[in-house]
């Protein structure tokens, strides 16, 4: 708990006066906040390795010590299939096309 | 003296039989055997054999006749050989006669005499009838094998000393022998030479019937040990009795252990080694297993007296008796659950209460250094007793009053609270705080913890409730030690495996990059109006609850955001942001307090800081202004009022108004004082505590379910098919290591299974697994 004087003091009860010049009654002097960012898709599981798409591709569950390895992230297809980057590259040398609609795989972008 | 006819054997007898008296009977010391006696001996019985040998017609006698059916085998000296046994006999006759008389010390003394004077005599008898035992001696044995009743004169010699002396004698001699020992046992120093010999010739007379050249322990065994055994064991059951009536029985443990050293110093010194398993055992018995109800109550007084070494004792006589430990075990186990259960309600007396959990934790580790001491000084760290120790330990840690308190009814709460008090201990030490300043201490604490947690039977809800406070301290920053976080994180691996501490270190990493990101914006951004560093965490692996609040940032803040998204944009893509606003915070200079020239710091939260910037525009609000403006719920609006009420620095009109009630109002206090330059009003209300602790608990409990399903899944996958009773076995078994489940929660979790079609039901209690 913060330490408070009880007391405000009665006696030197003034009229407003501005006296502080300028400077606002209160000053931000720094703030911080906290997000949580994710894939922006509305899927949960990598459709090929079934592992949370915010978790990291299970080659790389099973290969890792502690960190999360910065480039296992997520491919999205044009056709707005999306799939670990690790796991689609691995899908793609035996067929070239996407595992959930068969069209040929076209990537429209990486996250980073 | 010249050497007699070769074929004249009885002449060749009475030749021998002068050297032979002198073997035998004469002191040796006094100039035994000349050379060339010795020499004239073995001639005049190798002559007489070759020589009878040569005659066509040897005579024979009726005694020896199978030496005359194989009279054409050439090979003689049965008549030498019966000769000298009739002397032997005749010699062994006179030695008994003169020992009928004798009994005890004196008995054994004369025995011995004569067994030393006896085999001294055989071993020269055998060389010098060395011609009879290679040639005869061994063709008789060939022919007629062990029915003929032939020995090699060595062998003859003992053969006759075990049938004409030893047995008749053998009754007189074994009391004699068993009444020493009994006063030895009384504490009269005993002769260990004349028993040593006595008992030894038994085994040297104890002939193999298959193979005269060897002993067997038989005879020894049948004459002595028998004997020897049943008096020890009719011994020591009456000392027992006795000893135990007139000294107690602490002292009686005394006493068997002491005996049982003494009847393995007396094997050493005068019994055959093969004697020490049976005597040992039956004194065992006798002295241990007999009594062992009366021993083992004695324990839990020895062990409430702390009197280590006699529960050593008490410990070491009972281990050598099988299963009569266990009742001991049983007893060690009940004991030390009630000592840790009175341990923690004095703590709970002595402080009126519940405690900190500081003062918890030492309680418990103390009674646990208390009992793991014990065992390795007075149990010798028996794995067994270790256990029992465990065992108890375990109902303390999980059942006692601070961890399943009792609410006014009396009925115990159901899960216990040792987990939380555990991971809120550990948050306390890794946390920034004037408290900690010493690392060491904090090291030890951890250990400690860590100790602990071996016993602690919901381990699922320590690992939650440590990611919990572990997130916090990472996301304020009150972290005190990045080190100790790191080492305290590998160190739990060994306890709640790496598939926990792998979440923890994405935890950790995700804070890394996270700082990284701010050093990246401050290099975008280098001037900032104000200081913003946003921590991004990935979703889903923070136990951090979001909220979704909408209220309005003022302008200059709400660019800084804009600019930060813009600038995460180019870093990243595909990426969506939701922001936690409940966990964001703000430094505020107070400028209008006449009491400090230099500004007071608030800490703030985001929403004390959203209300509090309204007043550089104002000095009076209503609630409902305020929430008006803020845009904020009303029920976070009152939060944010109530330390920022509390401190004064905001005033309330009318002041007994309950906080946030219609109608009041809030005008800023400008005369405003602390004590403190820096003030935190951003501290958790009551209220979020409390709803937090809740919402860790129920998250437990339906992971909880969760893992029971999966364990149910995985077992009826494997069976196909199980019946009820042993399905909750099983899967009792397999969560015992992260959570003890009721029989209704693996009900409820088998139902759920069968409402979603992984199981069904058949017959009365049967299983089965639809894939």
């Amino acid at each position: 708990m913060t330490d408070i004087v009880d007391e405000p003091n009665v006696a030197n009860e003034q009229p407003d006066g501005e006296e502080e010049t300028g400077k606002s009654r209160f000053e931000v002097k720094k703030w911080s906040a906290v997000a949580f960012w994710s894939w922006d898709i509305a899927i949960e599981n990598c459709a090929i390795c079934r592992n949370h798409i915010m978790d990291t591709c299970i080659d790389c569950q099973a290969a890792e010590g502690s960190a999360r390895p910065a480039d296992c992230t997520v491919s999205w297809g044009v056709c707005n299939h999306t799939f670990h980057s690790h796991c689609i590259t691995r899908w793609l040398k035996s067929r070239a096309v996407c595992p959930l609609d068969n069209m040929p795989w076209e990537t429209q972008k990486y996250g980073r | 003296m010249s050497l007699p006819r070769a074929t004249d054997i009885q002449g060749t007898w009475e030749y021998i039989a002068k050297g032979v008296e002198i073997i035998m009977v004469k002191d040796l010391a006094k100039g035994g055997l000349t050379t060339e006696m010795y020499m004239n001996m073995y001639t005049a019985i190798h002559n007489c054999c070759v020589a009878t040998s040569q005659t066509p017609a040897p005579r024979s006698s009726a005694a020896l006749g199978s030496s005359a059916r194989t009279s054409q085998s050439q090979l003689l000296g049965g008549d030498i050989y019966q000769r000298l046994k009739d002397y032997l006999i005749h010699h062994l006759e006179h030695l008994r006669r003169d020992a009928e008389h004798l009994v005890g010390i004196d008995l054994i003394q004369y025995y011995n005499q004569c067994w030393l004077r006896y085999t001294m005599g055989a071993k020269y008898l055998d060389h010098i009838f060395s011609y009879i035992n290679r040639h005869w001696v061994k063709h008789e044995r060939d022919e007629g094998g062990r029915q003929s009743g032939v020995y090699e004169v060595s062998v003859l010699c003992l053969v006759l000393w075990r049938d004409y002396l030893f047995t008749s004698l053998s009754q007189a001699l074994v009391e004699a022998l068993l009444q020493q020992i009994e006063s030895s046992r009384e504490g009269n120093p005993a002769q260990v030479t004349p028993l040593q010999l006595a008992i030894s010739s038994m085994v040297s007379i104890g002939l193999d019937d298959q193979n005269s050249k060897r002993t067997s322990l038989s005879f020894y065994t049948k004459n002595f040990e028998e004997p020897f055994i049943e008096a020890t064991a009719a011994y020591y059951m009456a000392e027992s009795q006795r000893y135990l009536n007139e000294h107690g029985v602490v002292e009686y443990m005394r006493l068997v252990d002491q005996r049982l050293q003494e009847e393995h110093q007396r094997v050493a010194m005068y019994l055959h080694p093969n004697t020490e398993e049976r005597l040992i055992s039956v004194c065992e018995k006798v002295l241990i297993e007999d009594n062992q109800e009366i021993i083992q109550d004695q324990f839990i007084v020895l062990l409430s007296a702390n009197r280590e070494e006699e529960c050593n004792i008490l410990y070491r006589l009972l281990s050598k008796v099988p299963h009569s430990l266990e009742p001991v075990q049983d007893m060690l186990t009940t004991y030390v659950e009630q000592q840790g259960l009175l341990a923690v309600d004095a703590l709970i007396a002595e402080h009126e209460g519940i405690p900190e959990p500081r003062v918890y934790v030492s309680t418990l580790l103390k009674v646990h250094d208390h009992f793991d001491e014990l065992v390795k000084k007075s149990f010798g760290s028996s794995p067994g007793m270790l256990k029992a120790v465990n065992t108890g330990f375990t109902t303390v840690i999980n059942q006692n009053l601070i961890a399943r308190p009792a609410d006014k009814n009396g009925n115990r709460a159901k899960d216990s609270k040792t987990p939380e008090l555990l991971a809120r201990f550990s948050d306390s030490l890794l946390k920034k705080s004037s408290k900690n300043a010493d690392n060491v201490d904090v090291e030890s604490s951890l250990a400690g913890i860590l100790r602990l947690l071996q016993f602690v039977g919901e381990r699922d809800a320590f690992e939650k409730h440590y990611t919990r406070l572990l997130s916090r301290r990472l996301v304020h920053q009150t972290s005190a030690n990045q080190e100790m976080e790191i080492s305290m994180v590998s160190r739990l691996t060994e306890v709640c495996g790496m598939d926990y501490t792998n979440k923890l270190n994405k935890m950790f990493s995700d804070i890394t990059m996270s700082t990284e990101m701010q050093q990246q914006f401050k290099q975008h951004n280098p001037y900032p109006s104000v200081e913003f560093t946003p921590i991004i965490l990935a979703d889903g692996f923070w136990p951090l609850p979001h909220q979704k609040v909408e209220f309005s940032l003022p302008e200059k803040l709400q660019k800084t955001l804009e600019r930060f998204l813009v600038f995460y944009e180019e870093i990243h893509s595909g990426r969506k942001l939701k922001w936690l606003w409940n966990f964001g915070k703000a430094e505020l200079k107070v400028n209008f307090a006449k009491s400090s020239r230099s500004g007071y710091v608030l800490q703030v939260s985001v929403f004390q800081m959203v209300v509090l910037l309204l007043y550089n525009d104002t000095t009076v609000l209503t609630i409902d202004e305020i929430i008006e403006k803020t845009g904020l719920p009303a029920e976070l609006a009152i939060g944010a009022l109530t330390y920022i009420v509390k401190a004064h620095i905001l005033k309330q009109t009318p002041a007994a108004a309950p906080l946030g009630a219609p109608g009041t109002e809030y005008s800023l206090n400008k005369d405003f004082k602390s004590k403190k330059m820096r003030i935190n009003l951003n501290l958790p209300l009551k209220s979020e505590l409390r709803h937090e602790a809740t919402e860790a608990q129920a998250q437990i409990q339906e992971e909880r379910n969760m893992f029971l399903q999966t364990v149910i899944v995985r077992i009826m996958k494997a069976r196909r098919e199980q019946n009820h009773a042993s399905l909750v076995h099983e899967t009792m078994e397999m969560a015992q290591k992260r959570f003890s489940p009721t029989t209704r929660d693996i009900k409820k979790a088998i139902s759920a299974l069968v409402d979603n079609e992984y199981l069904k039901r058949e017959g009365t209690d049967q299983y089965v697994y639809l894939a």
